[in-house]
């Protein structure tokens, strides 16, 4: 197909030169598109998109200078040009004559263009784009998995056992993301620390662009303390001065490191943008625990080796070690497998379906422009038929005539591409500022190469595509016909108003495709904004904050901390309410845990259930300044200290999955991974349920800890690391620097992060939601006013050449009422069959919107209903006008005018 | 003959096009392949330019299409295969000449060693 169109395309150049070099060019992009598709269709769309451009930029140098080349012929080529010119000067002239047309007809291209080209551009810098790893093709993630949860990062012992083991693979890089405090000159600030092993800038294929990585002596217990930058920070923090790297050291929770690298500025491990790069050293023979999976890990698998080659070996390494760690958190091929995913399909596979539907949206709304224009176009060659009938009694053959009017219509096409960039910078502008957050590599999106390439070519494809049915429409036109008929058309006429009515109905169909599409998006975003949270988001203002285990050792200096901020927050004028918890809902994930109710029997057929729990950790006074009900006994509460009874509240979900038809209260039971002399807690109380980890996925089991009551281990690491949420009728605005300099107060060390209100954590949630539906919307909106436009036209132009007819029946009797009911009538015919065609592709296409939508159907029948009504009646209401027209008609004028 | 050196600086694209085409006979395909590999993929060559560029340096008198084909077993019939001519390799050689003498210099030669890092 793409040879097809390349070789149709290489018409644009002289016939001297097609003649010469026309075979070898196709044979030439024949070879490489052979070339092509053994990589992907990826590489196929690039290379299209690239040769394409490369012939729009030749055709007109070798048009302007054929003189430079051989097989020139020297005479013909300057009539060519002349002709070109001419007909270009025509174009302008004839459509400078009619400003009204020429600006509606320019914005509507413009319109199109510029929604097209502002989505390829994401399309392009998000997924065309080649990752900026060497050969990333051959880059795949490696995942564990769980019963409850499909994907999860791995334990650094099954990333050294599968790195060891693996044939398929030549290496693997493992990293960790967490956050730090970095000290030292200036206020503390939190950052994230990418934990790295040395294999990762070997698997990534990158190296430092100032310095070097870790060498092997760093990457083995006991080495130095190095750090790598990445650029952004090496910019924020040192200004870009390269002296850093050998001279200065980060202060990184308390333990300074010395700055060895720094990496280039397009780098960053997958789906991750740390500040810096720590080495983390490992020794296989000293790692006893296999069950902390915290570290995301990609390999490079072999050259010649495949994806499937790489999961096939991994289902043989999983049952030896089901069997070699027995006992010891073993791999389980069903339960706890290890699993490999491109890492293509992992960063963009999320977002891939979305920008599909969104290009495929504004394709639609190109294709409604152009049919428009093209209307525009039949209506004023009808209107023409005189000029070209002149023209052709003067001895412009067909084919001149033809050329004139595409020239037309490229030239149209042409100042509507422009405008159209113009349109495109601005709807990129507002991508970036409505960023959902989920996309990536946005903020690298630019006007660059290829999105001009694409723009220009589908400027040439809809000048050349709109104007081809008028062009042909035009000279098909009799000589003798169109001057007798005084430019009225007679049987001509009839073909045009046939050819109307089919642009017309065409535009219906898209438009309720798109109007159905984007309704079935709003009424599903709707349906997930309005499910509970299952806690209040109104004036409740959060931060989370890290607080060094240098200078809190113990947790009773921790907990003292936290006990004097509350107090020093709670003393502020406007603040009812100060709580604490590990991670807060909607904005922060939480750890799991399990629990094995006492006096139950263990394992797979004692009726345990096997799934995880949300483990959340909560100060007194939580549930209720979030809001969150207390279903049956009591909540967490200040006595509940280091020495007290240990207790635990579980939410209604797991109330159900643990105490079906039982009383949870009283009961007790063991944290699975807390340490073995730790004694069983008591179950205290029971809250509702909350969206922990997102509106659109289903409330957990959860777990609630008293932050004073934890495990000495677990303290040390959870406590060190708090989100705060206070109540408070203040705004974000006028409390956020008071919380800032208390926190200051206390501790100039703590650094505040993620200071926010809960209704914009609520809002974030849905943003990827917000962002593609308000998008469809936008351009579903574009079509409706396109199609209602198009109506209008085509009624108008109908009412025109019947005035005279509409004359005649008025003066013999016909009511003003039947005239504006016969063109009424005409206008809900064209509406009912487009909207009837629509209704039918819609039930048909919108099973791609299948994974963007939650929780409705993407065939809702209260959309597929409601669209087409939508669409019947701004059909009539935009006949009106020519209806009324139609029945204001004067029949004595009219007739007179004869 | 023109002089040789009235062509010269030569652009990179067109200095490795003679250089490919010094060392054999090659048709389009080829050129691009043998561009590519000689400017470590830094200069990829699309159809449209490329034939422009065989359409000047045939004007320019620097190759010429090739009556002879090169081995049998590489050979392919469809293609047009282009040849340098004798002032090509001139101009080829001029061109090498003038990169030699700047290269001698030793202030270039310390230049280079820096942007090399």
């Amino acid at each position: 197909m793409m040879l097809g169109l390349y070789r149709t395309l290489l018409y644009l150049y002289p016939g001297w030169y097609r003649r010469r070099f026309g075979r070898d060019m196709a044979e030439m992009f024949a070879d490489e598109l052979a070339v092509a598709k053994g990589i992907g269709i990826m590489k196929v769309i690039r290379l299209s998109l690239r040769t394409f451009a490369d012939l729009l930029v030749n055709v007109p140098i070798v048009r302007l200078h054929p003189d430079r080349l051989t097989a020139c012929p020297p005479v013909r080529q300057v009539s060519l040009m002349q002709n070109l010119f001419r007909d270009i000067r025509l174009a302008l002239r004839s459509l400078t004559k009619h400003p009204l047309f020429a600006a509606i007809a320019v914005l509507t291209i413009a319109l199109g263009i510029g929604a097209n080209s502002a989505i390829f551009s994401v399309v392009n810098g998000v997924m065309l784009k080649p990752l900026p790893y060497q050969e990333a093709s051959r880059l795949v993630m490696v995942w564990t998995a769980f019963p409850d949860n499909p994907k999860f990062p791995i334990s650094i012992a099954e990333y050294l056992d599968y790195r060891t083991e693996s044939d398929a693979v030549a290496n693997v890089g493992a990293y960790s993301v967490q956050p730090v405090t970095v000290t030292g000159s200036g206020t503390a600030e939190r950052r994230q620390a990418s934990y790295t092993s040395r294999s990762l800038f070997d698997v990534l294929g990158a190296s430092a662009s100032i310095g070097r990585t870790f060498s092997e002596d760093e990457d083995t217990p006991g080495g130095a303390d190095v750090a790598i930058l990445s650029h952004a920070y090496w910019q924020s923090r040192y200004g870009g001065e390269p002296s850093v790297v050998g001279t200065q050291t980060l202060i990184v929770d308390g333990t300074p490191y010395d700055i060895i690298g720094i990496m280039p500025a397009d780098f960053e491990p997958p789906m991750n943008a740390p500040a810096f790069y720590l080495p983390a050293p490992f020794d296989r023979s000293t790692i006893v625990n296999r069950s902390s999976h915290n570290w995301n890990a990609v390999a490079r698998l072999k050259p010649g080796t495949t994806f499937e080659v790489a999961e096939a070996e991994l289902r043989t390494i999983l049952p030896r070690w089901e069997e070699e760690f027995a006992g010891i958190h073993p791999n389980d091929p069903v339960n706890h497998p290890l699993w490999l995913m491109p890492l293509t399909d992992e960063v963009f596979g999320a977002v891939r379906p979305m920008l599909w539907v969104l290009l495929g949206a504004v394709g639609l709304v190109l294709l409604l422009a152009t049919a428009n224009v093209a209307n525009l176009l039949l209506a004023r060659g009808e209107l023409r038929g005189r000029e070209m009938g002149i023209r052709g009694a003067l001895g412009a053959g067909r084919r001149d005539l033809i050329q004139q009017m595409l020239t037309e219509s490229v030239v149209l096409a042409t100042a509507g591409g422009v405008a159209g960039l113009v349109v495109a910078a601005g709807l990129m502008t507002m991508f970036k500022a409505l960023d959902p957050g989920g996309v990536p590599r946005l903020e690298q999106v630019s006007l660059d190469w290829s999105v001009l390439g694409f723009t220009a070519a589908i400027t040439l494809g809809t000048g050349v595509l709109f104007g081809l049915l008028p062009a042909l429409q035009a000279a098909r036109n009799d000589v003798k016909a169109a001057l007798q008929e005084g430019g009225r058309g007679g049987s001509t006429g009839r073909q045009s108003k046939r050819a109307l009515q089919t642009l017309v109905v065409t535009q219906m169909a898209f438009a309720v495709v798109l109007l159905i599409g984007s309704g079935v998006l709003i009424k599903s975003f709707l349906t997930l904004q309005s499910v509970d949270p299952g806690f209040q988001t109104e004036h409740r203002v959060a931060f989370g904050l890290q607080i060094l285990n240098d200078t809190y050792p113990a947790e009773a200096d921790k907990v003292a901390f936290y006990d004097r901020l509350r107090e020093e927050l709670t003393a502020i004028p406007g603040v009812s309410g100060v709580a604490l918890a590990r991670g807060l809902p909607l904005r922060s994930r939480i750890g799991s845990e399990g629990i094995m109710v006492e006096g139950r029997p263990v394992g797979p057929d004692g009726g345990q259930p096997s799934q995880s729990v949300d483990f959340q950790v909560a100060s007194d006074n939580y549930f209720k300044l979030m809001g969150i009900p207390l279903v049956h006994g009591r909540a967490i509460e200040p006595t509940d200290v280091a020495d007290a009874p240990l207790v635990i509240l579980i939410n209604e979900a797991a109330a159900q999955a643990y105490f079906e038809g039982e009383n949870p209260i009283g009961q007790r039971a063991r944290l699975m991974f807390s340490p073995r002399d730790w004694p069983n807690v008591t179950i205290v109380g029971v809250v509702g349920d909350v969206h922990q980890r997102g509106l659109a996925s289903t409330a957990r089991p959860e777990i609630y800890l008293p932050h004073r009551q934890l495990p000495p281990g677990w303290a040390r690491s959870i406590l060190a690391s708090l989100n705060i949420v206070l109540r408070t009728d203040l705004p974000l605005g006028a409390i956020a620097p008071t919380i800032r300099q208390t926190v200051q107060r206390l501790d100039p060390n703590v650094p505040v992060s993620g200071l926010g209100t809960l209704d914009q954590a609520l809002a974030n949630n849905v943003a990827t939601e917000r962002f593609v539906t308000m998008l469809l919307t936008l351009f579903a909106a574009v079509a409706l006013v396109i199609s209602a436009v198009g109506v209008y036209g085509v009624m108008a132009f109908s009412v025109a050449r019947r005035t005279r007819e509409i004359g005649i029946r008025l003066a013999l009797g016909a009511e003003p009422g039947q005239v504006v009911g016969s063109i009424l009538k005409s206008a809900l015919t064209i509406a009912l069959i487009g909207g009837g065609i629509g209704l039918v592709t819609a039930f048909l296409a919108t099973s791609v919107l299948e994974s963007l939508v939650y929780q409705v159907s993407v065939r809702d029948a209260v959309v597929f209903i409601v669209s087409p009504i939508v669409l019947v009646l701004v059909a009539l209401v935009a006949s009106l006008v020519p209806a009324w027209r139609a029945a204001a008609v004067h029949p004595m004028e009219t007739l007179r005018a004869e | 003959m023109p002089d040789a050196t009235s062509y010269l600086p030569l652009k990179p694209l067109v200095f490795h096009a003679l250089l490919a085409l010094k060392e054999q006979e090659l048709h389009g395909y080829g050129i691009k392949k043998s561009v590519a590999g000689r400017s470590g993929g830094a200069i990829d060559l699309e159809p449209g330019t490329l034939y422009r560029l065989m359409a000047r340096l045939l004007k320019q008198g620097l190759i010429d299409e090739s009556d002879r084909r090169p081995a049998p077993e590489s050979d392919d019939e469809r293609r047009r295969y282009y040849a340098i001519t004798k002032l090509g390799r001139q101009v080829l050689a001029a061109e090498a000449a003038r990169m030699a003498d700047l290269l001698s210099d030793d202030s270039v030669r310390a230049l280079a060693a820096e942007g090399r890092g």
